[in-house]
Protein backbone atom coordinates (compact mmCIF):
# COMPACT_ATOMS: atom_id res chain seq x y z
CA UNK A 1 0.00 0.00 0.00
CA UNK A 2 1.39 3.24 -1.02
CA UNK A 3 1.76 6.02 1.59
CA UNK A 4 0.07 9.20 1.12
CA UNK A 5 1.08 12.33 1.83
CA UNK A 6 -1.23 13.04 4.27
CA UNK A 7 -0.60 9.63 6.18
CA UNK A 8 3.26 10.34 6.35
CA UNK A 9 2.23 13.93 7.30
CA UNK A 10 -0.24 12.62 10.34
CA UNK A 11 2.15 10.42 11.62
CA UNK A 12 5.03 12.65 11.74
CA UNK A 13 3.27 14.88 13.78
CA UNK A 14 1.45 12.64 16.34
CA UNK A 15 4.90 11.05 16.80
CA UNK A 16 5.99 14.44 17.40
CA UNK A 17 3.74 14.84 19.85
CA UNK A 18 4.51 11.70 21.12
CA UNK A 19 1.11 10.50 21.13
CA UNK A 20 0.06 7.07 20.18
CA UNK A 21 -2.77 5.98 17.64
CA UNK A 22 -5.26 5.90 20.85
CA UNK A 23 -4.00 8.87 21.74
CA UNK A 24 -4.73 10.53 18.89
CA UNK A 25 -8.30 8.98 19.13
CA UNK A 26 -9.19 10.15 22.59
CA UNK A 27 -7.96 13.97 21.78
CA UNK A 28 -10.04 13.80 18.63
CA UNK A 29 -12.81 11.68 18.76
CA UNK A 30 -11.24 9.45 15.76
CA UNK A 31 -11.07 5.57 15.75
CA UNK A 32 -7.28 4.54 16.47
CA UNK A 33 -8.12 2.38 13.64
CA UNK A 34 -8.78 5.02 11.09
CA UNK A 35 -5.79 7.01 12.11
CA UNK A 36 -3.74 3.89 11.39
CA UNK A 37 -5.59 3.65 7.73
CA UNK A 38 -5.04 6.95 7.28
CA UNK A 39 -1.38 6.41 8.30
CA UNK A 40 -0.75 3.64 6.11
CA UNK A 41 -2.40 4.75 3.35
CA UNK A 42 -5.19 2.07 3.47
CA UNK A 43 -7.37 4.70 3.28
CA UNK A 44 -7.27 7.75 1.22
CA UNK A 45 -9.69 10.57 0.91
CA UNK A 46 -11.00 11.50 4.59
CA UNK A 47 -14.12 13.53 5.09
CA UNK A 48 -13.78 17.52 5.80
CA UNK A 49 -15.25 16.60 9.34
CA UNK A 50 -12.72 13.90 10.10
CA UNK A 51 -9.79 15.82 8.73
CA UNK A 52 -10.59 19.17 11.12
CA UNK A 53 -10.51 17.23 13.88
CA UNK A 54 -7.33 15.47 13.68
CA UNK A 55 -5.69 18.90 12.53
CA UNK A 56 -7.68 20.89 15.38
CA UNK A 57 -6.27 17.80 18.08
CA UNK A 58 -2.81 18.11 16.60
CA UNK A 59 -2.76 21.98 16.55
CA UNK A 60 -2.03 22.24 12.79
CA UNK A 61 -3.22 23.62 9.62
CA UNK A 62 -6.00 21.45 7.69
CA UNK A 63 -3.99 22.38 4.31
CA UNK A 64 -0.89 21.22 6.30
CA UNK A 65 -2.24 17.30 6.05
CA UNK A 66 -3.73 18.05 2.69
CA UNK A 67 -0.22 18.76 1.41
CA UNK A 68 -1.60 22.06 0.14
CA UNK A 69 1.02 24.30 2.28
CA UNK A 70 4.38 23.20 4.00
CA UNK A 71 3.74 25.50 7.26
CA UNK A 72 1.91 23.41 9.47
CA UNK A 73 0.56 26.15 11.20
CA UNK A 74 -3.11 26.60 11.38
CA UNK A 75 -3.93 29.79 10.05
CA UNK A 76 -7.71 29.29 11.12
CA UNK A 77 -9.95 27.62 14.18
CA UNK A 78 -8.51 28.75 18.04
CA UNK A 79 -4.64 29.54 17.28
CA UNK A 80 -6.45 32.25 14.88
CA UNK A 81 -8.91 32.84 17.29
CA UNK A 82 -6.36 33.60 19.88
CA UNK A 83 -4.43 35.84 17.13
CA UNK A 84 -7.19 37.82 16.50
CA UNK A 85 -7.90 38.62 20.62
CA UNK A 86 -4.24 40.41 20.50
CA UNK A 87 -4.69 42.60 17.20
CA UNK A 88 -3.50 45.95 18.24
CA UNK A 89 -1.93 44.60 21.28
CA UNK A 90 1.48 45.98 21.78
CA UNK A 91 4.82 44.25 21.70
CA UNK A 92 5.16 43.89 25.61
CA UNK A 93 2.06 42.48 25.77
CA UNK A 94 2.41 39.93 22.95
CA UNK A 95 5.99 38.89 24.13
CA UNK A 96 4.46 37.98 28.09
CA UNK A 97 1.11 35.85 26.34
CA UNK A 98 4.08 34.32 24.38
CA UNK A 99 5.86 33.48 27.10
CA UNK A 100 2.88 32.39 29.70
CA UNK A 101 1.51 30.54 26.54
CA UNK A 102 5.31 28.41 25.98
CA UNK A 103 5.22 28.17 29.35
CA UNK A 104 1.62 26.51 29.70
CA UNK A 105 2.33 24.02 26.50
CA UNK A 106 6.04 23.09 28.04
CA UNK A 107 4.15 22.02 31.44
CA UNK A 108 1.35 20.03 29.26
CA UNK A 109 4.08 18.10 27.51
CA UNK A 110 6.09 17.56 30.57
CA UNK A 111 2.53 16.43 31.99
CA UNK A 112 1.99 14.20 29.37
CA UNK A 113 5.64 12.26 28.76
CA UNK A 114 5.09 11.57 32.49
CA UNK A 115 1.46 10.09 32.43
CA UNK A 116 3.18 8.50 29.39
CA UNK A 117 5.99 6.75 31.13
CA UNK A 118 8.72 8.70 29.85
CA UNK A 119 11.61 10.42 32.21
CA UNK B 1 -13.25 9.18 -8.37
CA UNK B 2 -14.34 5.15 -9.63
CA UNK B 3 -17.05 4.30 -7.30
CA UNK B 4 -20.26 3.18 -9.13
CA UNK B 5 -23.17 5.58 -8.59
CA UNK B 6 -24.87 2.69 -6.75
CA UNK B 7 -21.96 2.57 -3.92
CA UNK B 8 -21.53 6.37 -3.79
CA UNK B 9 -25.00 6.58 -3.39
CA UNK B 10 -24.95 3.55 -0.56
CA UNK B 11 -21.92 5.39 0.67
CA UNK B 12 -24.18 8.35 1.20
CA UNK B 13 -27.69 7.20 2.25
CA UNK B 14 -24.94 5.14 5.16
CA UNK B 15 -23.40 8.14 6.57
CA UNK B 16 -27.06 9.57 6.66
CA UNK B 17 -27.68 7.20 9.12
CA UNK B 18 -24.69 7.34 11.19
CA UNK B 19 -24.74 11.35 11.52
CA UNK B 20 -29.18 11.03 12.57
CA UNK B 21 -27.84 8.32 15.42
CA UNK B 22 -24.80 10.45 16.24
CA UNK B 23 -27.40 13.06 16.68
CA UNK B 24 -29.85 11.27 18.62
CA UNK B 25 -32.47 12.01 16.23
CA UNK B 26 -35.61 9.23 15.85
CA UNK B 27 -38.33 10.98 14.60
CA UNK B 28 -39.00 13.79 11.81
CA UNK B 29 -38.76 16.56 11.00
CA UNK B 30 -35.04 16.43 11.12
CA UNK B 31 -33.30 19.70 12.51
CA UNK B 32 -30.24 20.40 9.89
CA UNK B 33 -28.99 22.59 12.63
CA UNK B 34 -28.86 20.10 15.34
CA UNK B 35 -26.93 17.40 12.91
CA UNK B 36 -24.27 20.42 12.29
CA UNK B 37 -24.13 20.63 16.00
CA UNK B 38 -22.69 17.15 15.91
CA UNK B 39 -19.95 17.96 13.60
CA UNK B 40 -17.35 18.87 16.50
CA UNK B 41 -16.12 22.02 15.55
CA UNK B 42 -17.96 25.13 15.28
CA UNK B 43 -19.88 25.53 12.43
CA UNK B 44 -21.89 29.16 11.51
CA UNK B 45 -24.96 28.40 9.43
CA UNK B 46 -25.71 32.25 8.03
CA UNK B 47 -28.21 33.57 5.98
CA UNK B 48 -26.95 35.80 3.09
CA UNK B 49 -28.10 37.64 -0.18
CA UNK B 50 -26.15 35.67 -2.77
CA UNK B 51 -26.56 36.49 -6.56
CA UNK B 52 -28.89 34.08 -8.23
CA UNK B 53 -28.89 30.82 -8.89
CA UNK B 54 -26.78 30.18 -5.56
CA UNK B 55 -28.54 29.11 -2.62
CA UNK B 56 -25.99 27.59 -0.42
CA UNK B 57 -22.21 27.97 -0.44
CA UNK B 58 -19.31 26.27 2.21
CA UNK B 59 -16.52 28.09 3.18
CA UNK B 60 -13.40 26.92 4.14
CA UNK B 61 -11.85 29.21 6.84
CA UNK B 62 -8.43 27.81 8.37
CA UNK B 63 -9.39 24.65 9.96
CA UNK B 64 -13.13 25.64 10.08
CA UNK B 65 -15.78 25.82 7.93
CA UNK B 66 -18.94 28.31 7.56
CA UNK B 67 -22.38 27.30 5.83
CA UNK B 68 -24.12 30.17 3.81
CA UNK B 69 -27.54 29.67 2.84
CA UNK B 70 -29.02 32.34 1.06
CA UNK B 71 -32.17 34.16 2.00
CA UNK B 72 -33.97 33.90 -1.62
CA UNK B 73 -34.41 30.26 -1.10
CA UNK B 74 -37.98 30.25 -2.63
CA UNK B 75 -39.09 27.99 0.84
CA UNK B 76 -38.34 27.16 4.22
CA UNK B 77 -37.96 23.16 3.18
CA UNK B 78 -35.80 24.45 0.26
CA UNK B 79 -33.33 26.21 2.58
CA UNK B 80 -33.55 23.08 5.32
CA UNK B 81 -32.21 21.20 1.90
CA UNK B 82 -29.71 23.28 0.90
CA UNK B 83 -27.70 23.51 4.74
CA UNK B 84 -27.65 19.73 4.41
CA UNK B 85 -26.20 19.46 1.36
CA UNK B 86 -23.71 21.26 2.36
CA UNK B 87 -23.45 19.38 5.39
CA UNK B 88 -23.37 16.16 3.01
CA UNK B 89 -20.07 17.76 1.31
CA UNK B 90 -18.27 17.97 5.20
CA UNK B 91 -19.25 14.57 6.44
CA UNK B 92 -18.55 12.26 2.91
CA UNK B 93 -15.33 11.40 2.33
CA UNK B 94 -13.45 12.65 -0.44
CA UNK B 95 -15.70 16.13 -0.91
CA UNK B 96 -12.79 18.41 0.21
CA UNK B 97 -10.28 17.57 -2.64
CA UNK B 98 -12.54 18.13 -5.20
CA UNK B 99 -14.74 21.13 -3.61
CA UNK B 100 -11.58 23.66 -2.33
CA UNK B 101 -8.95 22.77 -5.00
CA UNK B 102 -9.32 25.66 -6.84
CA UNK B 103 -9.64 28.06 -3.83
CA UNK B 104 -11.63 27.77 -0.14
CA UNK B 105 -15.30 29.12 -1.38
CA UNK B 106 -17.40 26.43 -2.88
CA UNK B 107 -21.20 27.74 -4.42
CA UNK B 108 -23.67 25.07 -4.74
CA UNK B 109 -25.91 26.67 -7.31
CA UNK B 110 -29.11 25.20 -8.50
CA UNK B 111 -28.44 26.24 -12.17
CA UNK B 112 -24.51 25.34 -12.17
CA UNK B 113 -24.91 21.90 -13.73
CA UNK B 114 -28.37 22.75 -16.22
CA UNK B 115 -27.53 21.09 -19.55
CA UNK B 116 -24.25 19.23 -18.12
CA UNK B 117 -23.49 16.36 -15.99
CA UNK B 118 -23.58 16.79 -11.91
CA UNK B 119 -20.00 15.70 -10.73
CA UNK B 120 -20.64 12.94 -8.44
CA UNK B 121 -20.12 14.54 -5.58
CA UNK B 122 -22.85 16.98 -5.62
CA UNK B 123 -25.51 13.68 -6.73
CA UNK B 124 -23.25 12.16 -3.36
CA UNK B 125 -24.63 15.97 -1.25
CA UNK B 126 -27.72 15.67 -2.97
CA UNK B 127 -28.33 11.82 -1.79
CA UNK B 128 -27.04 12.70 1.57
CA UNK B 129 -29.22 15.16 1.93
CA UNK B 130 -32.70 13.41 0.84
CA UNK B 131 -31.24 9.86 3.33
CA UNK B 132 -30.99 12.93 6.33
CA UNK B 133 -33.67 15.34 5.46
CA UNK B 134 -36.50 12.20 5.10
CA UNK B 135 -34.82 9.04 6.48
CA UNK B 136 -35.89 6.01 4.89
CA UNK B 137 -36.95 4.03 8.21
CA UNK B 138 -38.96 7.17 9.42
CA UNK B 139 -40.58 7.97 5.84
CA UNK B 140 -41.64 4.57 5.64
CA UNK B 141 -44.13 4.76 8.40
CA UNK B 142 -46.10 7.33 7.24
CA UNK B 143 -45.90 5.89 3.50
CA UNK B 144 -47.77 3.20 5.06
CA UNK B 145 -50.00 5.35 6.62
CA UNK B 146 -51.47 6.80 3.73
CA UNK B 147 -52.36 6.82 0.43
CA UNK B 148 -50.58 6.44 -2.67
CA UNK B 149 -49.98 9.53 -5.10
CA UNK B 150 -50.51 13.40 -3.89
CA UNK B 151 -51.91 12.42 -0.30
CA UNK B 152 -48.50 10.47 0.15
CA UNK B 153 -46.13 13.19 -1.58
CA UNK B 154 -48.20 15.85 1.22
CA UNK B 155 -47.90 13.68 3.82
CA UNK B 156 -44.18 13.35 4.02
CA UNK B 157 -44.00 17.40 3.45
CA UNK B 158 -45.53 17.59 6.25
CA UNK B 159 -43.97 15.35 8.34
CA UNK B 160 -40.62 16.53 7.32
CA UNK B 161 -40.66 20.00 6.72
CA UNK B 162 -39.42 19.54 3.49
CA UNK B 163 -40.27 21.25 -0.31
CA UNK B 164 -42.72 19.30 -2.54
CA UNK B 165 -40.26 18.24 -4.42
CA UNK B 166 -38.28 16.84 -2.18
CA UNK B 167 -40.92 15.23 -0.78
CA UNK B 168 -41.88 13.89 -4.27
CA UNK B 169 -38.53 12.30 -5.16
CA UNK B 170 -38.54 11.03 -1.86
CA UNK B 171 -41.95 9.22 -2.40
CA UNK B 172 -40.93 7.94 -5.86
CA UNK B 173 -37.42 6.44 -3.88
CA UNK B 174 -39.15 4.61 -1.66
CA UNK B 175 -43.14 3.55 -3.08
CA UNK B 176 -43.27 -0.16 -3.19
CA UNK B 177 -45.54 -0.07 -6.19
CA UNK B 178 -45.30 1.53 -9.93
CA UNK B 179 -44.37 5.10 -9.49
CA UNK B 180 -43.54 8.39 -11.35
CA UNK B 181 -43.29 12.02 -10.06
CA UNK B 182 -42.29 14.52 -12.87
CA UNK B 183 -42.05 17.89 -12.82
CA UNK B 184 -42.76 20.32 -15.99
CA UNK B 185 -43.05 23.88 -17.51
CA UNK B 186 -45.12 24.47 -19.95
CA UNK B 187 -45.71 21.01 -20.76
CA UNK B 188 -42.38 20.34 -20.94
CA UNK B 189 -41.30 17.60 -18.66
CA UNK B 190 -37.51 19.25 -16.56
CA UNK B 191 -37.23 16.06 -14.43
CA UNK B 192 -38.70 12.46 -13.85
CA UNK B 193 -37.96 10.34 -10.71
CA UNK B 194 -38.92 6.58 -11.20
CA UNK B 195 -39.54 3.86 -8.07
CA UNK B 196 -37.88 0.97 -8.16
CA UNK B 197 -40.35 -1.10 -9.83
CA UNK B 198 -40.71 1.24 -12.75
CA UNK B 199 -36.53 1.13 -13.03
CA UNK B 200 -36.88 -2.81 -13.66
CA UNK B 201 -37.85 -2.15 -17.21
CA UNK B 202 -36.26 -0.38 -19.74
CA UNK B 203 -38.78 2.42 -20.65
CA UNK B 204 -38.65 3.30 -17.00
CA UNK B 205 -34.95 3.67 -16.70
CA UNK B 206 -35.36 6.57 -19.56
CA UNK B 207 -34.79 9.93 -18.57
CA UNK B 208 -38.56 12.17 -19.72
CA UNK B 209 -36.38 15.32 -19.26
CA UNK B 210 -37.74 17.35 -22.96
CA UNK B 211 -40.40 15.59 -23.11
CA UNK B 212 -43.87 16.56 -23.77
CA UNK B 213 -47.16 15.49 -21.28
CA UNK B 214 -49.45 14.03 -23.21
CA UNK B 215 -52.45 15.72 -24.91
CA UNK B 216 -55.63 15.28 -22.70
CA UNK B 217 -53.50 14.79 -19.75
CA UNK B 218 -54.07 16.19 -16.81
CA UNK B 219 -50.87 18.03 -16.94
CA UNK B 220 -51.15 18.95 -20.20
CA UNK B 221 -54.39 21.11 -19.12
CA UNK B 222 -53.10 22.58 -16.04
CA UNK B 223 -49.94 23.42 -18.22
CA UNK B 224 -51.94 25.77 -20.70
CA UNK B 225 -53.13 27.34 -17.96
CA UNK B 226 -50.41 29.93 -16.16
CA UNK B 227 -53.61 30.93 -14.27
CA UNK B 228 -54.31 27.48 -12.57
CA UNK B 229 -50.69 26.73 -12.19
CA UNK B 230 -50.15 29.96 -9.98
CA UNK B 231 -53.60 28.96 -8.21
CA UNK B 232 -52.05 25.53 -7.57
CA UNK B 233 -54.97 24.05 -8.93
CA UNK B 234 -55.22 20.19 -9.00
CA UNK B 235 -56.43 18.12 -11.85
CA UNK B 236 -56.57 14.10 -11.72
CA UNK B 237 -57.31 11.83 -14.49
CA UNK B 238 -57.23 7.98 -16.14
CA UNK B 239 -54.96 7.44 -18.58
CA UNK B 240 -52.36 4.97 -20.44
CA UNK B 241 -48.68 4.54 -19.16
CA UNK B 242 -47.46 4.14 -23.10
CA UNK B 243 -48.66 7.52 -23.55
CA UNK B 244 -45.73 8.79 -21.03
CA UNK B 245 -43.42 5.97 -21.08
CA UNK B 246 -42.53 4.75 -24.98
CA UNK B 247 -42.13 1.61 -25.04
CA UNK B 248 -44.28 0.65 -21.93
CA UNK B 249 -46.96 -1.58 -22.06
CA UNK B 250 -50.62 -0.65 -22.31
CA UNK B 251 -51.30 0.44 -18.72
CA UNK B 252 -54.01 2.26 -17.49
CA UNK B 253 -52.05 4.98 -15.22
CA UNK B 254 -53.83 7.42 -12.38
CA UNK B 255 -52.56 10.58 -12.75
CA UNK B 256 -53.00 13.64 -10.44
CA UNK B 257 -51.25 17.48 -11.36
CA UNK B 258 -50.70 19.95 -8.99
CA UNK B 259 -49.80 23.12 -10.06
CA UNK B 260 -46.84 24.49 -7.92
CA UNK B 261 -47.76 28.19 -7.54
CA UNK B 262 -45.19 30.87 -8.19
CA UNK B 263 -42.70 28.02 -9.24
CA UNK B 264 -44.58 28.29 -12.33
CA UNK B 265 -44.25 24.33 -12.59
CA UNK B 266 -46.62 21.29 -12.78
CA UNK B 267 -45.96 18.37 -10.39
CA UNK B 268 -47.25 15.22 -11.72
CA UNK B 269 -47.81 11.96 -10.29
CA UNK B 270 -48.36 8.71 -11.50
CA UNK B 271 -49.45 5.98 -10.19
CA UNK B 272 -50.15 2.14 -11.65
CA UNK B 273 -51.96 -0.70 -10.57
CA UNK B 274 -50.67 -3.74 -12.08
CA UNK B 275 -47.31 -3.98 -14.53
CA UNK B 276 -46.37 -7.05 -16.13
CA UNK B 277 -42.71 -8.25 -14.66
CA UNK B 278 -40.06 -8.04 -17.54
CA UNK B 279 -40.00 -11.17 -17.36
CA UNK B 280 -43.77 -11.38 -18.65
CA UNK B 281 -43.19 -8.49 -21.22
CA UNK B 282 -40.47 -10.53 -22.84
CA UNK B 283 -42.66 -13.37 -23.40
CA UNK B 284 -45.35 -11.62 -24.36
CA UNK B 285 -42.89 -9.40 -26.90
CA UNK B 286 -41.65 -12.86 -28.28
CA UNK B 287 -44.92 -14.01 -28.89
CA UNK B 288 -45.88 -10.83 -31.06
CA UNK B 289 -42.44 -11.34 -32.73
CA UNK B 290 -43.07 -14.88 -33.69
CA UNK B 291 -46.62 -14.72 -33.98
CA UNK B 292 -49.12 -17.76 -34.15
CA UNK B 293 -46.86 -20.93 -34.61
CA UNK B 294 -50.83 -22.70 -35.94
CA UNK B 295 -54.15 -22.12 -36.23
CA UNK B 296 -54.45 -23.99 -33.11
CA UNK B 297 -52.68 -21.42 -31.52
CA UNK B 298 -54.49 -18.37 -32.75
CA UNK B 299 -57.18 -19.16 -31.99
CA UNK B 300 -56.64 -20.23 -27.81
CA UNK B 301 -57.82 -16.36 -26.83
CA UNK B 302 -60.98 -16.95 -28.62
CA UNK B 303 -61.27 -20.17 -26.41
CA UNK B 304 -62.66 -22.54 -29.11
CA UNK B 305 -61.27 -25.76 -27.13
CA UNK B 306 -63.54 -28.13 -29.31
CA UNK B 307 -61.54 -27.11 -32.67
CA UNK B 308 -58.97 -28.08 -30.62
CA UNK B 309 -60.63 -31.60 -29.97
CA UNK B 310 -61.30 -31.89 -33.80
CA UNK B 311 -57.59 -31.49 -34.54
CA UNK B 312 -56.16 -33.35 -31.57
CA UNK B 313 -58.53 -36.59 -33.36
Amino acid sequence: MTKTLLGKRLKEIREKREWSQSQLEEKSGIPAVMISQFETGVRKNPSAATLVKLANALSISMDYLLGRTDVPTPVGGPVAALLRTLEGASGTTFDAVTAVGKHLTDQERARAKKANGGD
Amino acid sequence: MTATREALDHAARQKAREVLADAGITDGPVSPFKVAATVGFPLPIDDVTMPPPAFGALYKEGNSFRILVSNTCPNDGFRRFTICHELGHLFLDGHLDELFEAGDRHFSDSGQFRGQRKPWFEIQADTFAAELLVPTAFADAVLRATGPGLAAIRAIETKFETSLSCAAVRYAELAGDSVAVILSQNGTVEWACTSGQMREHWWGKRGLKGDNAPRGSATAYLARSSRAVAASEERSTEGWLNDWFEGAPVVSVEEEALGLGSYGRVLTVLHCGNIPTPDQERIREDREKRGPSSWVEAMRPYQLDRYEDLVDD
